[in-house]
């Protein structure tokens, strides 16, 4: 009776090895895959800084963006003077162009580590012979923002750009 | 006839039995291996060996492959690349809502027809190189073209992952019809800012900080390939995905 279930059991696993072989060889599929991947880093944020020259009745500016900048900027100018002093602008390669809002707009967008033009206020309305402690003010105001750009990389200034605020609060007691 | 039936019961039928199982089985096991893997010298001069390769291509240029040695050693030939490289110059600066190149397809560089999927991921990433999963994915917008030959699975798909099947079969050397032609993030994340506000006293300070600035996108791309023979089955045995094969055209089941 031993030597029957012996004989049996070496018979299922005869049966069994065969078996295996052939559901191995049904599974053995040809397959293969590749991958990759890439990656660009957001810069944005800037600062920008004017610097005035005065020399005869005249304000040369300058605007600059900063190195650091992440972004190109538009940048927009303009003069404010008390009535008793005319100002009229001058640049000496027309980059500067007047806008309906009293604004003098720089054409091109400037690059982080660039600067503008000369542009020149000049007042134009001064007393010739201004007397000891007569006083005028002349004061420039300018404006940036950063660049944007259409599909096809044609850049362009949105100065009615509206930002989505998340505001968070700090108080120091 | 008795002589017969005293053979089969014999020890001897059984241990013959047994010992011609295990031979199979090794030998069967060894040929199986090797049929994928290697061919005897005898066999090398007369039968080209059966290797399953696949490429992945940006902009016509390989990024990445894995393909069966030629060498029949049972080694695969790999090669790894980066997505993205060549999107800007040295000096250029990458620009919202601008659209780059960015045409991806997949390249049989096998010898024998394949079918292939492509699972292409979008996400974003901190400076430390950590997943940002809170972020929305919409602004990264890899511009997929389906064609007439790319199904898009979209129960596999999500916000992150995009599953694109390949209906036809490719032969060795083909390209697929390219599944996507621009890339463009969206401008509209320069304009999220969180400001914080605040109040020490009779002073209040406002700084205000780009939410998108230091931060990374990221493309990922990986392309599958499985045999033609026994496709359907193949396909659910590698993928797990079923999937039907009439006249050489795939399509998703269900």
């Amino acid at each position: 009776m031993k030597t029957d279930n012996k004989r049996l059991l070496i018979m299922i696993i005869s049966f069994a090895l065969i078996a295996a072989l052939a559901v191995g060889t049904s599974i053995a599929y040809f397959t293969t895959y590749t991958a990759a991947k890439g990656s660009q880093t957001i810069h944005l944020g800037y600062a920008t800084r004017i610097s005035e020259e005065y020399d005869d009745f005249a304000k040369s500016l300058t605007i600059h963006n900063d190195e650091k900048s992440g972004q190109y900027v538009y940048v927009r100018a303009k003069a404010f003077s008390d009535s008793s002093v005319e100002i009229s602008y001058s640049d000496y390669d027309g980059k500067w162009n007047p806008g309906e809002d009293d604004f003098y707009y720089f054409a091109d967008p400037v690059a982080p580590g660039g600067d503008t033009s000369v542009l020149k206020v000049i007042m134009v309305s001064v007393p010739e012979d201004p007397e000891e402690g007569d006083t005028f003010n002349v004061v420039v105001i300018y404006e940036s923002t950063a660049a944007k750009y259409r599909e096809d990389g044609t850049p362009y200034a949105d100065w009615n750009e509206v930002l989505d605020i998340t505001e968070e609060e700090i108080v120091h007691e | 006839m008795n002589k017969t039936k005293s053979f089969l019961r014999s020890p001897v039928f059984t241990t013959v039995l047994f010992v011609i199982a295990a031979a199979l089985f090794l030998a069967g096991g060894i040929g199986g291996t090797l049929a994928a893997l290697t061919y005897s010298d005898t066999y090398v001069s007369r039968v080209e060996m059966k290797r399953i390769g696949v490429s992945l291509i940006e902009n016509e240029e390989v990024i990445s492959s894995r393909d069966y040695s030629a060498a029949g050693d049972g080694t695969w030939v790999t090669t790894g690349g980066t997505l993205l490289s060549g999107m800007l110059a040295d000096d250029e600066m990458l620009e919202l809502g601008v659209k780059y190149p960015e045409a991806l397809a997949v390249r049989n560089s096998g010898n024998i027809d394949e079918y292939v999927r492509i699972k292409i991921y979008r996400y974003w990433v901190d400076g430390k190189g950590n997943k940002l999963t809170g972020r929305p994915t919409d602004p990264i917008e890899l511009n997929i073209i389906t064609g007439d030959n790319w199904i898009i699975d979209d129960d596999s798909s999500t916000s992150e992952r995009t599953v694109l099947y390949y209906k036809k079969a490719l032969a060795p050397g083909e390209d697929t019809d390219v599944l996507s032609d621009t890339l463009k993030i969206d401008d509209i994340i320069a304009t999220k800012v969180t400001e914080t506000v605040t109040r020490d006293g009779e002073y209040i300070t406002r700084t205000r900080i780009y939410d998108y600035d230091g931060i990374s996108f990221v493309i990922e791309a990986e392309a599958d390939a499985v045999q033609t023979h026994s496709a359907e089955d193949a396909i659910l045995s590698a993928w797990g995905c079923k999937v039907t094969i009439e006249d050489g055209v795939l399509s998703l089941a269900g």
